[in-house]
Formats: structure tokens, C-alpha cells, sequence
């Protein structure tokens, strides 16, 4: 047994030796430099390795199945379809889009809006510098984290089943994710500020609802509106695409007119929402600008 | 010297403006308010709680085994996805930024930049069905479709990279006679390589996000696998298809802040 | 050699920045060029690597003429110059070796180049010139751990792997100390000496140009008014370069 021992360790110590003769190089002076371990060529390495995985997964498993020539004489249906988008345009759908865009618009504010003013307390409660010495912000934070994990489009599709197709899965999901991401960013902005005033006006006597309201409020306000202005904006494109999975919106018209090759149709859609976006992200830009 | 109650009444008030604003954002509320009426539910309660109940007890043996419909090889898969897209969309993204750089096209920046704000405000599911037409509903579908809606934040980097460049290092370059090509290689790349690579993380962690929701329509991955299972009311596979990509977003989010910070930390 | 005849540079601009300029310097000269700023100095250096083109006159360098040179020649031309400047130049995010390992990759081949692949011999090449300005040590450290002077010696060492016949340096130790900027000309001095290449320095701080360099070159308002050897310098000439007196900016060690 100790032998054994003595021949692994001896081992080791060979190859140890040996490692550091090759990264040791030898002047011609006689000095001698030895390049230090290099973890950054590992973990070259082992992305190159991960990738090559990956490739054969999943590209050399399509090529064999779908097969190379199918894909290439494919590709330019991708820009017969943007082709078509570009010059056919119906106008004449146009009246169609108007009721979906109005639900699209309606589910990123109402979700915008419940999940922001639930994320408020919430946040609150999650601040440790507010909480004092309370474990509730670890379990909270805990639990947040676990919430922001799904997507949206993955709530809105559970809660396509719960309740039914429509706007008011969207919505919901909305909330939820507006809730997850404006809580987690107050919270980081509260545990962020100065506690100064906030420790001296409790000291006056008021209570720490009192004192969040007088010191920590005014300094975070306009992060706070800044911050749902600049969700608003997320959540009007996450909306348009709530449809795909029948949670309402745009989205829901998309996927039909798309089924049915009807290009036109969707050019237009895609028109009107982005002129939506491109109007909202203008006055979001400029109120933000005024906001700081 | 003004008294403190003259101050006071003199404070600025913006009263007209305040209640326009509140008037408009009130209205807007009332307008959108329908979205939250709902008529039926579909028999959504039984579903509800079937689902609930199937969240704190899914299939454990879809969790933990190997086969290639089991939950762990399916996180590797969407996983795959996502990395193999960032990689074509940090490739793709090259060209793209060469064009659009003002240093380079001058004026003609403005074309590609259309293209890229296109394709960052393009309903990205919109963009996935029309990869579909070109290779069928597949995983190599999504990450073509990752892939290019990628180029829209990576070409921003690059383009700010490029428009940014610090002319002393590339004089030296110049001096000892390197070709354009390797001013870039030698001279900007390292520079940059570590703001790169932490762009590319992020944009690695949106695209896990997104390979799950493709899977939803059928191209693969975990999200597939949690459609099926609705559909079909296993309401215990989808807990652990949900399980799975919670799993797969924390340890993703985990690795992706930890690498981030090394790399500003150099 | 190094052969300037009636050479004159005027910028975009209009400035008029060297006029008549004829001078030939021989292989393994240490020359300094001194003057005032925005006397032409920098320009002068910047001529012979093709950094600045010359507007009139002819500028031979080992028989090449320079004006003449572009694309693949030129950059063969600037193989055999290297080039050290004020502000060194380094990449500052990676290692010691891997700046001075960029001199090797002009004359690699376009795979090797691309993916960074150094043969041995590069990097002994490497090595070897690190360790001839005295830091081999700091060989694997970032560059931006480094000193003031060790920066510059790693700058350097990267024209040395270049192995040129001539090295131009651009104010190269206006950013440093006066005890750093002594070693750095010193360096400059021995490899002179030991590898017999040609440098030109030029430079604002007349004790140090004229305690190592063997020839001086003084210009003012673009023009030579000096060129000779470092002992028959006197207080005139140096007024006639200057234009005035000396002033504590002209000189490195000010405890004189």
C-alpha cells in the first residue's frame, strides 16, 4: 500500500516537472522565464469543445434529416417572403388591425401598470436596508428570482389553458413579468440609496412606512417612473408577440394571415406596430429625458 | 426678503399640466380596462388546480433520467440552441457592422442602420415562421432565427467598437508594416475582447429565454416538450418541463454573472 | 543609409513644416535631432517610415525611394524600421510577450497570424529581445502592470524582434522620469553598440541628446542650422537651434 502511495505521488511530481519544463524557456544568457498556467487556454479549449458538441447535436442531425440540398434551394423563399412583405402591401386589411392593436396597446398598459404598483410593497419588503435585521428579503428576493426565471410567453401560454384564449392571459402574464423585473430593479435601488435621512427621520418618531415615505421616496421617484416608462416600452413588443400563443393581441392575427401565406397582410401588421413603437419610444424617450 | 408663506404661494405649480396628465393617463386606464373582463373559464379552474398540484410533485422520472425525450437532455438541447445562434449571430454580425460604421460608409450608414432597428423591433416570433418556410420546424430553425435576431444588439457593439478606436496602438501596428486585416486582429481585438465577450453572455442569456419560447411552437428543445404535455394534460410532464427551464434559466443567469464579473475584473 | 535631398514637407494645411532638408546618415549612427517644438522634428522621423509623405525632394533609404513605396513594399520597408513613440503604444490588456510577439506577425502566414499561433522560434525571438532591454521576467505579466519605463523597454523589445536595421524613436522618454528616461537612453545606446543598428531619436531635452547620442541634428522653423558632431556643440549653437536662451523645459536633469 505505502509503495503504491509513494508511486502515484512520484508520478504526479514527474508530470508536474515535466509541465513546467515546457512552459519554461532558457535564454541564451543563461536566464530563464517560465509562462505561468494558463486557464484561459482551458476554457478556450473547452468552449471549442462545447461548440463541436453542440454542432453535431443539432446541425449535422438537421442536415441528415431535413438534407442540404432541401435547405439551400429553401433560402430564397426567407427573402421571396420579405420580398412580398415589401411590395404587397394590403392596405386594405388595414381596418382589421385596428381592434387587435387596440388589445395589444391595452395588455402592455394595464400590465404595466398592476404589475408596477404590486411591485411597489413588494419591493419594499425585499430591501434589506428597510427591513432591518428581518429574514423576510432573503425569502423574498428568493422567491422573486424563481418567478423572473420563466419567459413571459411561457406563463401566457399556461395561462392560455387556465384561462382560455384571449387578452386576459396576456395580461396576466404581463403582470407577472412587469412585477418580477420592476421589483427586482426598486428593490436594487432602494438597497442603493442613502439611509441618512431615512435613520434620522425614524429617530423623529415616525414609523418606517412614514420615514420610507419622506427620505426614501423623492430620491427614487424618478428612477421609479423612468424605469415603468422604459418596461411600458418592453412590454408593447412582448405584447404584439403574445398572440403566438394565443394570449391575445396582434399576435394572434399574425399567426393566422401567416398561415395562411397572406404576406400582405402581415406587412401591414408589422407597419402598424412598428409605427406604434417608433411613436411610444419617442415620447417615453422624451419623458425620460425630462425625468432626470 | 420674502415671508415663508409668500414662498410658499409663490412655489411652482404645474397644475394645468399636472391635470392633463392625469386626465390622459386615466383615460388610457378606462380604455384598456376590457382586457381584464372575462367571461368564461373554460372549466380553467380544474386546469388550474391540476396545475398547481403537478408544480410541487412533476415527473420526477422525466427530471432525472437520461433518455432523449427526459428533461436533462432536452435543457442540453435548447441550451445548444442558444449558443449555436449567438455564435452565428456574433459571425453574422461582423459584415453588418463593417457596413453600418461611420468611420467606414460614411453616409451610407443609414441603410444598415434601417436594417438593424428593423430587426430589433421585428416581432421576433414573426421572424421564426419565416425561417420556417426556409427549414421546417426544427431546432436548426431556431437557431437560425436566434441567430439573426442577434445581429441586432451584437452589430451595436461592434459598430461602437469600431467608431471608437484608439489610434495610437494601430499607428504602431502601421509602423512595423502589418496589413489591415492584422491592425484589426492584433490591435482592436484584444482591446475589446473581454467587452465582447461580456456582451455576447447577455445576449446568450436573452437567447436561452427565447430557444424555450420557440420550443413552444415546435421547434424543439424544452418548450416542445411542455406543449406536448399541455396538450395532452400531462399535467405532471409539464411541471417538469417548467422545472426544467427554471433550473436551466438559474444556472445560465448563475455561470453568465459570474464569468461577466471576471472578465471586468480582468 | 539614410539619404534626405532638398526635402521639404508642407501639411494639407498650409503649414510649412520642413524646407531644404538634406542630410545622409550612415549605418549604426546614433543621431538626435533637437529644436523647439512644432520645429519639424517629428515630422524628420515620420519621413523615413513613410508615416508622413514628403512633398519635395527625393529620400533614399538602403536604395529604396521611400516616396515610391506602397502596399506590399511598403510594408516589407517598414519590416526592417521599427518605431518607438512617446506615448508607447501598447496593447495594454494583454501580456508583455504577446505586444512584442506582434512584430512577428507581418511575416507569418495568414492562418497562423489569424488564429495567434507563434512558432518557437517567434517566440524565442520574443524572449530573447525582452530579455536584451533587461526585463524577460516580466515577460507573462499584463502590460499595463508595468512602469513607465518597463512599458517603454517593452516597446522596445518589440522593435528589436522586428530585427531592423534602423530605429526611429519619437520622444521616447518625454513621459517619463529623468532617472527612467537616463536607463531608457542608455538601452538605446547599447543596442546601438551591440546589434549596430542605426537610431534616430529625436527629442526635446538637450542634456540627454547630448550626452549619448554621438551626432546632433538641430532644426528650427524646418530647417537644419546644425549638423554635426555632439563634442563641437557650443552654448551658441544651441541659441541658434533654440532661438533663445535655454529654458528649464529644454533640460532633463535640472540640478545642474
Amino acid at each position: 500500500m505505502k509503495t503504491l502511495c509513494s508511486k502515484i505521488s512520484n508520478y504526479i511530481k514527474t508530470l508536474v516537472k515535466r509541465n513546467y519544463n515546457y512552459r519554461t524557456t532558457i535564454m541564451k544568457d543563461g536566464s530563464s522565464i517560465t509562462r505561468p498556467f494558463s486557464y484561459s487556454m482551458m476554457t478556450m479549449v473547452l468552449t471549442l469543445g462545447i461548440i463541436i458538441f453542440f454542432w453535431h447535436l443539432i446541425i449535422t442531425k438537421f442536415f441528415n434529416e431535413f438534407g442540404a440540398r432541401n435547405f439551400f434551394q429553401n433560402i430564397p423563399n426567407f427573402f421571396t417572403i420579405i420580398k412580398q412583405m415589401v411590395t404587397d402591401v394590403n392596405w386594405s386589411y388595414f381596418s382589421n388591425v385596428l381592434g387587435p392593436m387596440a388589445d395589444t396597446i391595452r395588455i402592455a398598459v394595464i400590465g404595466t401598470l398592476v404589475g408596477s404598483l404590486i411591485a411597489i410593497p413588494v419591493a419594499i419588503l425585499a430591501s434589506q436596508n428597510i427591513m432591518g435585521k428581518s429574514k423576510i428579503p432573503g425569502v423574498v428576493k428568493f422567491f422573486l428570482s424563481i418567478i423572473r426565471t420563466l419567459p413571459l410567453l411561457v406563463y401566457a401560454y399556461i395561462f392560455s389553458y387556465i384561462f382560455g384564449y384571449g387578452p386576459y392571459a396576456g395580461v396576466l402574464a404581463t403582470i407577472i413579468f412587469t412585477f418580477g423585473i420592476i421589483t427586482k430593479m426598486m428593490y436594487e435601488i432602494i438597497e442603493t440609496t442613502d439611509m441618512g435621512p431615512f435613520i434620522a427621520i425614524e429617530a423623529t418618531g415616525a414609523t418606517k412606512i412614514q420615514a420610507f415615505r419622506a427620505a426614501v421616496v423623492p430620491q427614487i421617484m424618478g428612477r421609479f417612473y423612468s424605469i415603468v416608462l422604459y418596461i411600458f416600452e418592453i412590454n408593447l413588443r412582448a405584447s404584439a408577440i403574445l398572440g403566438f400563443v394565443n394570449a391575445g393581441g396582434i399576435g394572434m392575427i399574425m399567426n393566422d394571415q401567416m398561415a395562411l401565406r397572406a404576406y400582405g397582410d402581415v406587412a401591414v401588421m408589422v407597419l402598424g406596430l412598428l409605427f406604434v413603437i417608433i411613436v411610444v419610444q419617442n415620447i417615453s424617450q422624451y419623458l425620460r429625458g425630462r425625468l432626470s | 426678503m420674502k415671508t415663508v408663506i409668500e414662498t410658499f404661494n409663490e412655489r411652482p405649480k404645474h397644475t394645468v399640466r399636472n391635470v392633463f396628465i392625469s386626465i390622459f393617463l386615466l383615460a388610457l386606464i378606462i380604455w384598456s380596462s376590457p382586457v381584464l373582463l372575462h367571461e368564461q373559464f373554460l372549466g380553467g379552474t380544474e386546469i388550474a388546480k391540476n396545475i398547481a398540484r403537478s408544480f410541487i410533485n412533476p415527473s420526477w422520472d422525466n427530471l432525472f433520467n437520461t433518455r432523449v425525450d427526459g428533461i436533462p437532455y432536452l435543457m442540453f438541447q435548447t441550451v445548444g440552441m442558444a449558443v449555436l445562434g449567438t455564435i452565428l449571430g456574433a459571425i453574422l454580425s461582423v459584415p453588418f457592422a463593417f457596413l453600418t460604421a461611420k468611420n467606414i460608409v460614411g453616409k451610407f450608414n443609414i441603410i444598415g442602420n434601417t436594417i438593424i432597428t428593423t430587426i430589433r423591433s421585428f416581432p421576433f416570433f414573426l421572424l421564426l415562421l419565416m425561417v420556417v418556410r426556409v427549414s421546417g420546424p426544427g431546432e436548426f430553425t431556431a437557431v437560425l432565427a436566434i441567430g439573426i435576431l442577434s445581429i441586432g444588439m451584437i452589430s451595436k457593439l461592434y459598430i461602437e467598437i469600431i467608431e471608437d478606436i484608439d489610434p495610437g496602438i494601430l499607428q504602431s501596428l502601421d509602423a512595423l508594416g502589418a496589413t489591415r486585416f492584422q491592425k484589426v486582429r492584433y490591435g482592436i481585438l484584444p482591446q475589446l475582447s473581454a467587452n465582447i465577450i461580456s456582451v455576447v453572455i447577455y445576449r446568450f442569456e436573452i437567447n436561452v429565454k427565447n430557444a424555450t419560447i420557440f420550443g413552444i411552437i415546435g421547434t424543439g428543445g424544452i418548450g416542445t416538450t411542455l406543449r406536448l404535455a399541455m396538450f395532452a394534460g400531462r399535467w405532471r410532464d409539464a411541471s417538469a418541463a417548467l422545472w426544467g427551464i427554471i433550473i436551466v434559466v438559474i444556472l445560465v443567469d448563475y455561470f453568465s454573472t459570474k464569468i461577466r464579473k471576471k472578465l471586468i475584473n480582468g | 543609409m539614410i539619404e534626405f535631398k532638398n526635402v521639404g514637407k508642407t501639411y494639407p494645411n498650409g503649414v510649412v513644416a520642413l524646407k531644404n532638408v538634406s542630410l545622409k546618415i550612415e549605418p549604426g549612427q546614433f543621431v538626435a535631432i533637437i529644436g523647439l517644438s512644432g520645429a519639424g522634428k517629428s515630422t524628420l522621423i515620420r519621413l523615413v517610415n513613410k508615416m508622413e509623405d514628403v512633398t519635395v525632394g527625393s529620400l533614399f533609404v538602403e536604395g529604396l525611394n521611400i516616396p515610391t513605396l506602397k502596399g506590399k513594399a511598403l510594408r516589407q520597408y517598414r519590416r526592417r524600421v521599427g518605431m518607438v513613440f512617446q506615448s508607447f503604444n501598447l496593447i495594454n490588456r494583454t501580456t508583455v510577450i504577446n505586444n512584442v510577439l506582434a512584430a512577428r506577425v507581418p511575416d507569418m502566414n495568414p492562418i497562423s497570424s489569424t488564429l495567434g499561433f507563434f512558432s518557437k522560434e517567434d517566440k524565442l525571438i520574443a524572449l530573447e529581445a525582452l530579455n536584451k532591454v533587461g526585463i524577460l521576467e516580466k515577460a507573462y505579466i499584463r502590460a499595463d502592470q508595468l512602469s513607465g519605463g518597463q512599458q517603454q523597454r517593452v516597446a522596445l523589445a518589440r522593435t528589436l524582434a522586428q530585427n531592423p536595421s534602423i530605429i526611429l524613436a519619437d520622444e521616447p522618454v518625454a513621459s517619463l522620469d529623468p532617472i527612467t528616461a537616463n536607463q531608457i537612453m542608455s538601452d538605446f545606446e547599447r543596442i546601438n553598440k551591440e546589434e549596430n543598428i542605426t537610431i534616430l531619436v529625436n527629442m526635446h531635452h538637450v542634456d540627454l541628446a547630448l550626452k549619448y547620442a554621438s551626432r546632433v541634428i538641430g532644426i528650427n522653423e524646418g530647417e537644419i542650422v546644425y549638423d554635426g558632431n555632439t563634442t563641437d556643440i557650443t552654448e551658441n549653437i544651441l541659441k541658434t537651434i533654440y532661438g533663445r536662451e535655454l529654458t528649464d523645459e529644454d533640460i532633463m536633469f535640472k540640478d545642474k
